[in-house]
């Protein structure tokens, strides 16, 4: 469940930041950038990213593994019949 | 039974789980409640940010005041709103030409009193008082409203005799973050004739807070122009880069402003380019100085039909052609308003909002 929310807290966190900086632009007297809290969004930003890519890394890896094993078995039994 | 197990409800996420599993969510369901949360979590921000008051620490050194000063009589400090407001609808550079005051040398007076200065702008202790005039032994002020080419702005020029009439408030009376209150209310606190907003300083983290020779917040990694008053009556304005705080309160820093830009360099010209991105027109609060004890106020009114506000090059030209030698710009939008005899002035943009401090003209 955990895994299938981080992509979209992600996805959230970035739509912030996108917000943050157009408004910034606008009037950068009010620091939506520059402040501790925004700071921290975007510590786990960071965060998320590298559990997001790290999970979406491990999946790769597994489903190639699984691909071949599973070309390994095929031509296992090409070579049995 | 086991069929049954697998068709029965299941406490705590589950089911859900179990539906997620047997197939994902219609994409219009993730991309509402990412929308819905995205929109919760700005929200969130929003009050932590700006809405929700914090307490700072306030850093409590105090400049003092002191010395004595040698007075100048100006026989003739005019003002030329009308030139001014001529010439910014003209676009043309028109200069102040009648302000070059004949300065004779006065008296000897203690460091930031005026007196004998400005002797004929005050009474001898009666007070005159009307919609667009203050006069007492203390304090000249005037206020005139212009209209020109759907700009409307109001000028507040004043005369102290005393630079501690020249005082700034604090929403609710108290230094911090996220404190909020209507001009006009923290204006009555003070007992202030007339005022105008301030800087906003309670709507940042950053930015140099001085008020009143009071250091509050120092401001580490200065962003924005500085406005110094000091206690002699002078005012300076400069770039973050060029500003020393502890210089400025060992020479008597009486109040400081860190919103800016500032409008005018250093010959009191006025300037093409400045050091802020809120350049479209708008609505418009800047302080102006001609000489220590004599300044200004002006209030641009922008975002509506009657009044388009300024850019910052217009106010700059604006602010030279009153004939002011420094001008600062301070919080302008929604916030810009001023303040005479407990009644708004202008028109503020959307009805106003409240502001975290305010600048006031106080009888001493």
């Amino acid at each position: 469940m955990l895994r299938k929310l981080l992509p979209h807290a992600a996805i959230i966190l970035s739509m912030m930041y996108f917000v943050f900086f157009f408004i910034d632009r606008v009037n950068s007297a009010m620091s939506f950038i520059d402040n501790d809290i925004t700071k921290g969004l975007l510590f786990l930003l960071c965060v998320l990213t590298i559990v997001n890519a790290v999970l979406l890394i491990r999946d790769d890896r597994a489903r190639e593994r699984r691909r071949q094993q599973m070309l390994r078995r095929r031509s296992a039994q090409r070579k049995e019949k | 039974m086991s069929a049954q197990k697998k068709s029965a409800p299941r406490r705590g996420g589950g089911w859900l789980r179990a539906q997620l599993r047997r197939r994902p969510l219609p994409v219009w369901v993730l991309v509402t409640a990412d929308v819905l949360v995205f929109a919760v979590a700005l929200n969130v921000f929003a009050l932590f940010h700006h809405v929700l008051p914090r307490h700072e620490q306030a850093v409590g050194v105090r400049s003092q005041r002191g010395g004595t000063q040698t007075a100048a009589t100006a026989t003739e400090v005019p003002i030329l709103p009308e030139q001014a407001a001529d010439a910014l609808a003209a676009g043309e550079e028109a200069q102040a030409t009648e302000s070059e005051a004949q300065v004779e040398p006065a008296a000897t007076e203690p460091e930031g009193y005026f007196g004998a200065k400005f002797a004929d702008k005050f009474t001898g202790g009666e007070v005159e008082q009307t919609s667009e005039l203050y006069r007492s032994a203390n304090i000249n002020l005037t206020v005139t409203p212009y209209n020109h080419e759907n700009v409307r702005f109001y000028v507040m020029e004043f005369y102290l005799r005393d630079i501690s009439s020249f005082q700034t408030g604090f929403a609710n009376d108290e230094f911090g973050r996220g404190r909020y209150e209507l001009v006009s209310n923290t204006l009555a606190r003070m007992g202030a004739i007339a005022g105008v907003n301030g800087d906003y300083y309670g709507g940042r983290s950053d930015g140099i807070v001085l008020r009143n020779g009071t250091l509050y917040r120092s401001g580490e990694k200065l962003k924005r122009d500085i406005c110094v008053l000091y206690w002699d009556g002078t005012m300076e304005t400069c770039s973050p880069e060029a500003f020393d705080v502890d210089a400025a309160v060992a020479r008597g820093a009486y109040q400081i402003w860190n919103f800016g830009p500032m409008l005018l360099d250093a010959n009191g010209q006025s300037m093409e380019e400045f050091n802020s991105d809120v350049n479209p027109r708008n609505p418009r609060t800047a302080i102006g100085y001609f000489e220590p004890g004599h300044y200004c106020f002006v209030v641009v009114d922008g975002r509506s039909d009657d009044s388009k506000g300024l850019t910052l090059q217009n106010l700059s030209k604006l602010m030279q052609n009153l004939g002011c030698v420094r001008a600062y710009n301070l919080d302008g939008g929604k916030t810009s308003e001023m303040i005479y005899s407990g009644a708004i002035v202008n028109e503020p943009a959307d009805g106003g909002r409240m502001s975290t401090d305010v600048i006031g003209i106080v009888e001493p």
